[in-house]
């Protein structure tokens, strides 16, 4: 640790170039990390074990061709199966065309049982049971549009030519997509006059192990029937939506790598640039007597510091942003997983490390006779 | 001057009657330059006894600074042997030679060489950092070689705020602050004007007067000659002469 | 009295490794630049292109896209005889009644996507006149048969010619395979209307009908005219106001690729700056000479920034080269409007490629700037002195 003060010296030494190059590692690494946080929160998403004992079953062409309501007894009846919820989208937007949210309506009744992960205040639940035109809204929506709780909404039908007018009576907390409204199925029903379809119906299996016994239980009940079902996981169900952002996420993943060689180019130039400058003074050292490897190590450092002070700054300045910004959508709020950090922390040490190694171990090994003629 | 960090060297000495301070025994050294082999150095022998302060000097070209390199272990001899204060060095290999640098030769260069973004005395400091030393002995050991300099009002000065001769006073106390076995300094006053090289050679001298250290120094500065022991003389790589220097008579 | 720029480039020469350390940094931030701007450039390529200039789209009021709209047959049936409609010569009218579901398909990767099936009459091909057959002939109505773009092909299980493909309730004989001009269309099927409204049980009703006006029709007479009639009320727009609606999900990557491209812009500018300071440092007593040798200050800013600039764009033009075997990289991509997956392909245009040197440019005067104006600055007498 003697050697501290040192390495803190050399750094001081051109305050300019170590500062710029900080600046270019942290935005560097503030990119990549936002970059890969990306799919990262979108497969973090979809793994998550809260909903592992959630499946969707929904027609097998597809989930806008429906399937009979009817289909709930016959569900609810299945061994295993706790709670059966069916969903109909509504695609309703407030106000403008731009305003675009997902909203849909569900069966009030076991709303509590199917997402306890939604975490819905209690009180709030029992006025959703009694009141037709209840409505839940997630944090996102409610902070997009100013509501508040007890408002009465019209939200304008696009899918459907009417409108429907709801209150509301909670927020959607917890791990509920901080963009969903949720209002009652019944409430559509009447107004929509076609009873009998639904989009999808969710099911809330006791224990996960039991989970694919279910779903082959379901899509064998309804199989060469009217209307075939296909059962999913809500993971997988999400998948089909998410699916096609894939290229989107490649992108991001592709861009990362790219950031990271850039970052480390840069890195390296400077550790090129300091080391060149400095070939006497790390002769002189020599000659007093410091062997290579102490030398190499207070080299090794130097770097090592100017990447991770940059992995502190790019990184964390990347963890708060994203933590202020919501990005609406199924998937919801864009957090940095921790994850990112430890990733982002080991490219940093990654390039502090490889971007000084071959100038400083040339330079600590350097034949000291020439290093020191060189400046004579 | 106390010998704190390495006592086993001392002891040592001690047992056996004192070996001389340098020894070459029939050393050549070749240096490869493109399709040519220079001889930088052909064949010298010499023997250096301790405490003396010398001069090696010749012409550019004569293989002062070689021999001097090989004396202070920063390059190997192609052929013969190097002992210095009885040990020899020229079979020790690269990693063996910085740890024995650092315990028994201090370097004295023409351009100082001191490290511009240190203070004098964080300079001074820095072959302290090689020994078991703490913090508290270390910084008494940088001030005495400081003050032995008389550089004890310039400590936290920086490189650029010191003259030339300021700056080598500097760099001859990191060369005497671990006591070494012998001083070795290469055109010490190659850079600096007349009254200051005047100084830098009685700081020389009295630093082997007092202190009893061998002083191995490259020169071609004639006012040298009125403060050495003994003047060794090399021309294209072969020892010519040792005369006496005019140090007694000064 | 300028500094000659070969002085610039022989001074980038002699630095080899710092100058391809520089232009490497530089270079991989247009590479991202351009490879987002192509991705963009393609999606919007495959949205717009879709339309034609005299088309119309029209729609239930309110409805922003096809997949969210409805209307009855009966509204059909009194729009289309509206006489801006152009006709075939045997009296047939340019409209096409369509209804765009949503199929779950399984891609040959494994995995499910959500694809468009497009319910249409033969009248269809008429009027989507980028839309052609590239092999196999036009679906018979009534018989289960589709046709397929052929973005899908490769893609998806099933969509070779002759084969049969399940999609919605039921499996379709593949008879033809269409082309779209690089258009969404070709990431769609498209059977007979009335066998894909039977298969989704959903009543009687049509989504969309496109139309063709007549030679010297007023679009917007015709327009009014379909939302002001009682018995249509329905609304129209054009094509291409329609698509252009709908890039969206192109613009989303657009601001995600600039902003990219754009913070690791800074990164390279301030990585500049690095170089540019080391080169000068190097030359202190050149730049000095040159200065006392009569050349101003200004000078050897503008030939400082020059190098800087040659740097920059030498870099920018590594980045295109790196970049360019994106271009005709095809794949797909979700269309946030209509839930559904389309093909397309990477774009790098000769617009992309100047931006691209633009950027490059930028980032080379703006890492130049500084330094340069501190070479300027520089006491020559003491720059001099330091030899």
């Amino acid at each position: 640790m003697k050697y501290a003060a040192l390495v803190v010296k050399n750094l001081a030494r051109s305050k300019r170039r170590t500062i710029f190059t900080l600046i270019s590692i942290a935005v560097s690494l503030f990119i990549f990390s936002a970059l890969v946080s990306m799919p990262a929160v979108v497969n973090r998403f979809l793994a998550d074990p809260a909903a592992s004992n959630r499946v969707a079953c929904h027609n097998k062409a597809g989930v806008t061709y429906g399937i009979p309501e009817a289909y709930k007894q016959a569900i609810a009846a299945t061994p295993h199966v706790e709670a059966v919820v069916a969903q109909s989208w509504f695609g309703g937007i407030y106000h403008e065309v731009a305003d675009q949210f997902p909203n849909m309506s569900v069966d009030p009744e076991q709303v509590g049982a199917m997402w306890p992960d939604w975490e819905i205040a209690p009180d709030a639940l029992e006025r959703f049971q009694h009141l037709r035109t209840a409505a839940l809204v997630g944090p996102e929506t409610m902070r997009r549009f100013g509501f508040h709780l007890g408002q009465r909404i019209m939200l304008r039908g696009t899918i459907y030519p009417f409108n429907v007018t709801l209150d509301i009576v909670g927020t959607l907390n917890g791990k509920a997509p901080p963009s969903f409204l949720v209002f009652r199925r019944d409430y559509l029903e009447e107004v929509r006059g076609r009873p009998g379809f639904v989009d999808v119906i969710w099911v809330r299996v006791d224990r996960a192990a039991n989970v694919p016994q279910v779903i082959t239980a379901l899509d064998e009940n309804f199989a060469n029937s009217s209307a075939e079902t296909l059962t999913e996981p809500e993971a997988a169900f999400y998948g089909n939506f998410i699916a096609g952002y894939r290229v989107f996420f490649r992108m991001a993943e592709l861009m990362g790598i790219l950031v990271v060689f850039a970052i480390g180019l840069v890195a390296a130039n400077t550790a090129a640039m300091s080391i060149r400058e400095r070939r006497t003074e790390i002769a002189v050292l020599r000659s007093i007597g410091f062997p290579t490897r102490t030398i190499l190590a207070m080299l090794l450092a130097e770097s090592l510091l100017i990447a991770l002070a940059g992995w502190l700054l790019g990184c964390c300045g990347a963890f708060l942003l994203l933590r202020s910004i919501t990005v609406q959508g199924v998937v919801g709020a864009i957090q940095m997983p921790t994850s990112v950090l430890f990733i982002a922390f080991a490219v940093a040490v990654l390039i502090g490390l490889v971007s000084a190694i071959v100038p400083a171990s040339a330079a600590a090994r350097r034949n000291i006779v020439e290093a020191l003629r060189a400046v004579a | 001057m106390q010998r704190a960090a390495h006592s086993e060297g001392a002891a040592l000495r001690l047992d056996t009657p004192t070996p001389p301070a340098v020894e070459l025994d029939q050393v050549r050294r070749i240096y490869r330059r493109d399709e040519f082999a220079v001889h930088a150095l052909d064949n010298v022998s010499l023997t250096i006894p301790p405490a003396r302060f010398v001069a090696i000097m010749g012409p550019s070209g004569s293989g002062k600074t070689t021999l001097l390199n090989l004396i202070a272990g920063i390059d190997h001899p192609s052929s013969g042997r190097v002992a210095v204060g009885g040990e020899e060095i020229s079979s020790k290999k690269d990693r063996e030679l910085a740890a024995w640098r650092a315990r028994h030769i201090g370097l004295v260069f023409q351009f100082y060489n001191l490290i511009p973004v240190l203070t004098a005395r964080e300079n001074v400091d820095l072959p302290l950092l090689l020994t078991t030393l703490n913090k508290r002995d270390r910084r008494a050991h940088v001030e005495t070689a400081l003050r032995a300099v008389g550089l004890g009002d310039r400590m936290d000065h920086y490189p650029r705020q010191l003259s030339g001769g300021q700056e080598q006073r500097v760099a001859i106390a990191r060369a005497i602050v671990t006591d070494p076995t012998i001083v070795v300094a290469d055109e010490p006053t190659g850079d600096l004007d007349a009254t200051s090289a005047e100084e830098i050679l009685n700081l020389l001298g009295e630093l082997n007067r007092r202190f009893g250290k061998t002083i191995v120094m490259v020169t071609h500065d004639s006012r040298a000659e009125h403060h050495v022991d003994e003047i060794y003389r090399l021309d294209k790589g072969i020892l010519t002469g040792v005369e006496p220097g005019r140090r007694r008579l000064a | 009295m300028t500094i000659p720029l070969k002085y610039n480039a022989r001074s980038l020469i002699v630095r080899p490794v710092t100058t391809l350390m520089t232009a490497g940094g530089i270079a991989l931030v247009v590479v991202v630049f351009v490879i987002a701007m192509a991705m963009v450039a393609g999606l919007d390529a495959a949205i717009e292109d879709a339309g034609s200039p005299d088309n119309l789209v029209v729609l239930r009021r309110g409805a922003t896209t096809e997949t969210v709209s409805g209307f009855t047959i009966a509204q059909f049936e009194a729009l289309q005889y509206l006489a801006a409609i152009r006709r075939t010569p045997t009296g047939e009218p340019y409209a096409s009644p369509e209804l765009p579901v949503q199929v779950l398909l399984d891609r040959t990767d494994g995995v499910r996507d959500n694809v468009i099936l497009r319910g249409v009459r033969p009248i269809a091909l008429l009027v989507h006149d980028k839309v052609h057959l590239v092999a196999g002939r036009m679906f018979k109505p009534g018989l289960g048969e589709v046709i397929v773009g052929q973005g899908l092909l490769h893609r998806y299980r099933h969509c070779a010619l002759g084969a049969m493909l399940p999609a919605g309730r039921r499996t379709w004989k593949v008879v033809g395979i269409f082309a779209a001009g690089g258009g969404s269309f070709e990431s769609e099927i498209w059977g007979d209307l009335f066998q894909v409204l039977r298969d989704t049980q959903r009543g009687d009703y049509y989504a969309s009908v496109r139309i063709k006006l007549a030679p010297g029709a007023d679009a917007d007479a015709l327009i009014r005219r379909i939302a002001d009639d009682p018995r249509i009320n329905l609304q129209a727009e054009s094509e291409a106001a329609y698509y252009k609606d709908q890039t969206v999900t192109a613009d989303r990557m657009r601001s995600l690729g600039t902003v990219a491209a754009l913070i690791m812009a800074i990164g390279a500018v301030f990585a500049a700056m690095n170089t540019m300071y080391a080169a000068i440092s190097a030359r202190t007593t050149e730049l000095a000479t040159l200065r006392a040798l009569g050349f101003t200050g200004g000078a050897v800013m503008l030939s400082m920034l020059a190098e800087s600039l040659l740097l920059a764009l030498a870099a920018g033009l590594l980045g295109i080269v790196l970049a360019l075997p994106i271009n005709g990289v095809s794949t797909t991509f979700a269309n946030t409007v209509t839930f559904s997956t389309m093909a397309f392909s990477f774009r790098v245009t000769p617009a992309i490629i100047g931006q691209g040197l633009l950027f490059a440019a930028l980032m080379g005067l703006l890492g130049g700037w500084l330094p340069a104006w501190h070479a300027m600055r520089m006491n020559v007498v003491d720059a001099l002195r330091s030899l």
